[in-house]
């Protein structure tokens, strides 16, 4: 007994040494954030405030050029230089992919360890761009330009050419706890979601203050650490977005229009699906289906895959199982025929993490690719010829790339600390 | 000024009053935050969260004296609120820095924290909570149940079955260090 009192006594200085780290850097942020913001009042309690500090103003209507018209039009487009809508790497005369679907195979981008590094898979040559305690690298859908994440522990974003050059700050104001981001279609400007969950455009061209597409959403639309899943704006033109919303204090799939107006809740409370939390929504290329997953209330930490049409209806479960596994990230293929997704399965003797699952999204046939990871992938996503997907396990950090039709993995030599964003050039 | 004087006066608005406050509690919340979560991004997220709410809400506290415990549990909630919205990877491995300890105890401290350590990674992130709620930032248990919304009784037995799981651990390292080498063994 004695000696049971006694670990008891110890427990705390225990679980001091367990969670000790660095002291708290972000201090002076926290006091900048709050010292900026009104207290309520006494007498409000317990109704919900909503802060509304920034001026909404709806983000400019942009009609993309049909594809026909780019391709008539692209080589007098490069020679016309910064008032085009697409910046270009300097001094090249090159095609451009489309914003959605199959593209050429081109480099590959990654943080590891505050740098950004740019590297070929092919070739296993690698270079870093940046190191400026720099995160989530994710190229432009045109494959020309480059945005990561600079935290200092404020959050910038950070617009450069694909090389690496010229890089611009494009936050006029630092932020704090962004965390999904993604470009829209036409490379013209950057989504985010921030610590209160409002989801922000900025122009990717110059420094900005942002304009708020959604003042009331959730800020774990995607993974912060896998830049390939969720995407938000609805292809082929990304004239509408799917988000998390909240519909009576409760999540729910929103679809809108890009700038945020005529919300709509596909996926809500009450419907016929019943859940406790939402992730992922994801877009497939033709923009007839959302893919998400979802975990009911009774099992919150059991996610399961879904596919819903744009309008709400065709809810369906993806790739059920008797064995009842979890499925985190659902990603797309380029054609939009297959989903990858990581799966796992809760056992009595612990978790067994299965290799990269891909469904076939029409049949519902299921198989994996590659090896396992004992702690699944810290990133994953399909090469933009749709051929591969490349990915980093979780233990090793390793970039593998792995033949989807074959099987066969290709090890790069390469290891990736973050999230993995290919980039998508014309084939 | 007391922690009362700083409370009150932060209440009516006065934020460098706030900010002694913050400097004064935010490492303890760091650490719990990252105890509960096992992710120092998510745990800085949590109580930079809690703590905003404590500025934005601190007109709701009535009792000065209550501070850290209202604090406390705003930051717990928070980190909840995390932890219900983030699903990263089946496992989670977290490694933490060996502590300087003395000579003299050092087997047994290494030996407790690596069962405490254990069953920390095999709870949830509510099993988590209670722990580090009641033996790290000494809330009492009622208080404990009243923050995750359960009965005290179920907070009980979950700390209870924590602890024994955690002695288990603890025991049966310390007869596996106490064994003797067979002979001839190389140390």
């Amino acid at each position: 007994m004695n000696g049971d009192r006694q670990f008891e006594r110890n427990l705390p200085g225990i679980l001091t040494d367990l969670g000790a780290g660095p002291a708290p850097d972000y201090t002076d942020l926290l006091l900048a954030r709050t010292g900026g913001s009104r207290q309520r009042p006494a007498w409000v309690f317990p109704e919900r405030w909503l802060p509304m500090d920034t001026v909404a103003r709806p983000a400019a209507s942009t009609r993309l050029p049909s594809l026909r018209l780019v391709a008539l039009v692209g080589s007098a487009l490069l020679l016309v230089g910064a008032i085009v809508a697409i910046a270009l790497v300097a001094g090249s005369r090159r095609e451009l992919p489309p914003a959605f679907g199959l593209a050429g195979n081109g480099l590959v981008a990654w943080a590891d360890e505050g740098r950004i590094v740019v590297a070929d898979p092919v070739a296993r040559t690698s270079q870093v761009i940046a190191t400026d305690s720099a995160d989530r690298p994710r190229f432009s859908p045109d494959g020309t330009r480059l945005a990561w994440l600079r935290k200092t522990p404020r959050i910038d974003i950070v617009v450069a050419n694909a090389d690496g050059t010229s890089p611009v700050v494009v936050t006029a104001e630092s932020m704090i706890g962004l965390r999904f981001f993604e470009w829209s279609p036409d490379g013209r400007s950057l989504v985010v979601t921030d610590s209160r969950n409002r989801i922000l455009r900025f122009d990717a061209a110059r420094p900005s203050e942002p304009t708020v597409v959604v003042a009331e959403g959730d800020r774990d639309i995607g993974g912060d650490w896998n830049n390939q899943v969720a995407s938000i704006f609805r292809p082929p033109d990304g004239r509408q977005i799917a988000y998390l919303g909240l519909v009576r204090g409760a999540e729910a799939l929103m679809v809108a229009n890009a700038d945020g107006t005529s919300a709509q809740a596909i996926v809500a409370p009450g419907g016929d699906l019943r859940y406790l939390d939402l992730l992922w929504p994801s877009w497939s290329p033709d923009g007839s289906t959302i893919a998400f997953t979802a975990a009911a209330p009774e099992t919150p930490d059991l996610f399961h895959a879904y596919l819903v049409n744009a309008d709400g209806t065709g809810l369906r479960r993806l790739a059920a199982h008797p064995e009842n596994p979890s499925d985190g990230m659902p990603v797309w293929s380029p054609v939009g025929k297959s989903i990858a997704m990581q799966r796992w399965y809760e056992t009595p003797d612990g978790v067994d993490v299965r290799p990269i699952t891909i469904v076939d999204v029409a049949s519902g046939e299921v198989r994996e690719v590659g090896p396992v990871s004992i702690n699944g992938f810290l990133s994953y996503g399909w090469s933009p010829d749709g051929r591969s997907i490349i990915y980093a396990p979780d233990a090793t950090h390793e970039v593998l790339v792995v033949d989807v039709a074959t099987g066969n993995v290709v090890e790069t030599g390469l290891t990736a600390g973050s999230g993995l964003s290919w980039q998508r050039v014309a084939r | 000024m007391d922690q009362r004087q700083l409370v009150e006066q932060a209440r009516g608005g006065d934020h460098d009053a706030f900010a002694s406050l913050v400097h004064g509690s935010v490492a303890r919340l760091d650490t719990a935050a990252r105890l509960i979560l096992r992710d120092a991004e998510l745990a800085r997220d949590a109580v930079q969260d809690g703590l905003f709410r404590a500025w934005r809400d601190l007109r709701s506290l009535r009792d000065p004296d209550r501070f850290d415990a209202w604090l406390h549990r705003l930051v717990v909630n928070a980190c909840l609120d995390v932890a219900r919205r983030r699903r990263r990877r089946p496992i989670e491995i977290h490694v933490a820095e060996m502590p300087s300890r003395p000579a003299a105890d050092h087997a047994d401290w290494l030996v407790q924290r690596e069962a405490v350590a254990a069953v920390l990674r095999r709870l949830d992130d509510r099993g988590r909570a209670i722990v580090v709620m009641h033996y790290y930032l000494g809330m009492p248990l009622t208080e404990v149940a009243a923050v995750l919304g359960i009965p005290a009784g179920t907070v009980k037995s979950r700390l209870h079955r924590a602890l024994g799981e955690m002695r288990a651990g603890f025991a049966a390292d310390q007869a596996a260090v106490a064994a003797p080498l067979p002979e001839g063994t190389v140390a």
